[in-house]
């Protein structure tokens, strides 16, 4: 012992730090927080910053191949674990700068709406009230905050209306202010030439301007209508001054709600977007912005292996690692859906609609979702396990129901309330009922009967369902109730919705249901899933004229949150950080107070590290 | 169970249970390059280590013998990274000297458990601290000029990627 203790005493003396191989210093560095403690290694001596940037890089590169191989970690951080804790929201802006993630106001209910400003700091994973000095701005969502120097521009944004005023529009705004992190200080800026007032628009630097694109505008041309937008408009920030940026024609259809990712000094790119006054257009299409000359340039990308996009590219937001574009929406639960889920605006776009035309296609989205999980289960529930017979008999029925109805005959049915078409379904119903009684073979009449009218409260259950799915964007979060005189439109898509969803094949059982019930018994919740756009196509000097969506890993991943919608979703070093959000769920129209109903959680995507 | 001799760097012979020698990949590969040969017991020189530390490595890959095999790097699977054993923190607790010269013994045998965990501690040493701290810490010299270090400062921001 005495022999090893000399020779240890000995080793002390010689052998330090700087005796590591540079990979190995670099295996010790990789283990930390790539943020402050990072950039503190960088700072030691050369040989050590040299190491944080070999570090630094191959975190970037890691997350980019994690992603595109669908190789990730969900990590998360409940609320609980720390205090003080940003309260739950959705709709707000989120921005990160200087190993912090801000965070911006947001809403609640279609009531609440925050003016509060958070920090998350990356490094300690700890959240930041930040108590700034200076003129706030006013509570509002769907802003834009996009960081310029050590400035967070907050921009553009609206406030709910109250409960109690219920015909009350929203309130929007077109105000811009600077948030200095250094000094903790909001600033109101006066600038020149100001867009109308605008929300759910996208905003991207590029150099000393600030680009914003489409959203909800409310503008005294338009007699304070809410329209969509897809105009360009330029902030000089020097300057203070906006201008009207004039671009190129075709370009994209007005929308909010959309994706504008930076691509390079000259391009950003336009992913997605919605439109939802009044008609329902929903948007998978994908546009460059060429950022040169007196006139920008807009350009349609093709989009292939749409059957693999994010079904909800049109409303999350979208973030760029590298040569790829990731999108969240909900998982298939291992069972792949044939069709996209989204109509792309491609097909409209082919329609060769002049700009500004009226739109002639209605995006029936709901019909073209696959019948949710939760309600393929209702569906199951409302037979029992005796009565396969009559299922079979009772598809028979329905099917035949179904021709008569689909299509046009719901659009001669405008002036009918919802409540009629109801009826008028249910009446068709018990007719049908008798009419499949043969096929019941061996079954007795009152069996079938109280089969039917199990069935039919199913299939409400499942309409009302499909029904606040479909409008549930615009009823809580996209809220902008049309005034009075703007009902018909509404009353149209209700009535054709009902009409449809009343009519819709059942459908067909799966060919691998031995397979799929265990799932459905076992998971009763949708999760996010990753969906990954490859854009490498259009970086790094290819300029060919399509991005592809890469084949998603079948199934849930663990630890990946429910769905949400309405959150927020940023790079940080190595990772994605997504915020918040609303559960994408039927109770959300109560408009009561729920809180679980909003998050406040942070979920990580990650490479698989280790990181102390 | 057959042994190896394993001969330090100072010329001290260990005997080691011949499957607690394999976690070094080092010593596994030289020894199915070579071909066992069960009979004679062979004498393999590691002049990289001597035997204080030798007999460090020996005891830990004694204590981990039972260790089920990592995985397969990186697979897709929460890995723990709080996860220094009480066991290992212990046994870790030795002078920088001591450690380093355990992460290089580890580097050479390529014992990646090993690695990992002398590693992490380093790591840990280094957390949360400043740079000038770092510099006491492990008794390091600035090397940058006042202009370079007002450089790295501006740098920091993170590096967008292409």
């Amino acid at each position: 012992m005495e022999v090893i203790h000399q020779s240890l005493r000995q080793q002390t003396l010689q052998t330090t730090v700087e005796d590591l191989p540079d990979e190995v210093l670099e295996f010790i560095i990789g283990f930390l927080p790539p943020y402050k403690d990072l950039e503190s290694c960088m700072s030691v001596c050369k040989r050590w910053y040299n190491c944080g940037q070999n570090v630094m890089r191959k975190t970037s590169l890691k997350l980019i191949k994690a992603v595109g191989e669908f190789n990730i970690l969900w990590k998360n951080i409940a609320p609980t674990d720390m205090t003080p804790t940003i309260t739950k929201r959705f709709s707000h802006a989120a921005c990160v700068l200087e190993n912090s993630m801000y965070i911006f106001g947001g809403c609640t209910t279609n009531a609440t709406s925050f003016n509060d400003l958070w920090r998350f700091d990356l490094s300690d994973r700890q959240w930041i009230r930040p108590l700034a000095t200076g003129t706030y701005p006013v509570p509002k969502a769907y802003t834009s905050m996009v960081h310029y120097q050590d400035y967070l521009i907050v921009f553009g944004g609206w406030t709910y209306p109250s409960l109690s005023q219920y015909y009350q529009t929203v309130t929007m705004f077109n105000e811009i202010h600077f948030y200095c992190v250094n000094t903790n200080k909001w600033m109101l800026i006066n600038t020149h030439n100001s867009p109308p007032p605008m929300a759910g628009h996208s905003a991207c630097i590029k150099g000393d301007e600030m680009v914003v694109f489409g959203g909800l505008v409310m503008s005294a041309a338009q007699n304070y209508q809410i329209q969509c937008s897809n105009d360009v408009w330029v902030l000089d920030i020097p300057n203070v001054s906006w201008r009207k940026q004039v671009t190129t024609k075709p370009r994209p259809s007005p929308r909010y709600a959309q994706s504008l990712l930076h691509l390079d000094s000259e391009r950003l790119l336009l992913l997605g977007g919605v439109q939802t006054l009044q008609n329902r257009f929903v948007y998978s299409d994908c546009w460059i912005l060429t950022m040169k000359g007196p006139t920008w340039t807009w350009k349609e990308l093709a989009v292939k292996n749409k059957e693999w996009a994010s079904a909800n590219i049109w409303c999350n937001p979208a973030c760029r690692v590298g040569d790829k574009v990731v999108s969240l929406s909900r998982s298939r639960n291992g069972w792949n859906c044939a069709k996209p889920l989204v109509t792309s605006a491609v097909r409209l776009s082919a329609l060769n609609r002049h700009e500004g035309a009226p739109v002639s296609v209605r995006v029936q989205q709901s019909l073209q979702r696959p019948l949710d999980r939760d309600q393929n289960i209702n569906g199951k529930r409302g037979v029992l396990p005796r009565q396969h017979p009559i299922n079979s008999a009772r598809r028979v029925q329905v099917n035949s129901n179904n021709e008569p109805v689909a299509g046009p005959s719901c659009e001669r049915k405008e002036t009918q309330n919802v409540i009629t078409s109801k009826e008028n379904t249910e009446n068709s119903n018990p007719s049908a009922g008798p009419s499949s009684e043969p096929h019941q073979s061996g079954k007795g009449l009152d069996l079938g009967k109280l089969d039917t009218g199990l069935r039919r409260q199913y299939k409400k259950i499942k309409i009302v369902r499909q029904l606040q799915e479909g409008n549930k964007y615009r009823m809580a979060a996209f809220a902008c109730d049309p005034p009075p005189d703007a009902s018909p439109p509404d009353d149209l898509i209700l009535q054709r919705q009902i009409g449809h969803l009343e009519n819709r094949r059942e459908p067909e059982p799966p060919d691998n249901q031995q397979q799929r019930q265990p799932d459905v018994k076992k998971i009763k919740r949708n999760t996010l899933a990753m969906h990954v756009l490859d854009i490498s196509s259009i970086l790094d000097g290819n300029s060919l004229n399509y991005v592809s969506w890469l084949c998603p890993r079948l199934g849930e991943m663990n630890g990946a949150p429910e769905e949400l919608v309405m959150y927020s979703l940023v790079k940080g070093n190595g990772e994605l950080i997504m915020f918040g959000g609303v559960h994408n769920d039927i109770s959300i129209l109560n408009y009561s107070e729920q809180p679980s109903m909003y998050s406040n959680s942070l979920h990580f995507i990650t490479p698989p590290r280790d990181i102390i | 169970m057959p042994n190896i001799k394993l001969q330090s760097s100072d010329n001290e012979v260990f005997a080691v249970d011949i499957e607690i020698a394999k976690c070094s990949v080092t010593i596994k590969t030289m020894l199915e390059d070579l071909g066992v040969d069960d009979e004679e017991e062979e004498v393999v020189p590691l002049p990289n280590v001597n035997s204080a530390i030798l007999k460090k490595v020996i005891q830990w890959a004694t204590y981990h013998k039972d260790d089920p095999p990592l995985p397969e790097d990186d697979e897709n699977k929460e890995k723990r990274t709080d996860d220094i054993s009480s066991w290992d923190a212990d046994f870790l607790k030795v002078d920088q000297g001591t450690l380093f010269e355990l992460i290089l013994a580890a580097n050479y045998l390529d014992i990646k458990g090993l690695l990992d965990v002398t590693c992490k501690t380093v790591a840990n040493m280094i957390k949360g601290k400043t740079p000038d701290e770092i510099r006491k810490t492990f008794n390091i010299k600035n090397d940058f000029t006042a202009a370079e270090e007002d450089q790295v400062r501006k740098e920091n921001e993170w590096c967008e990627e292409k």
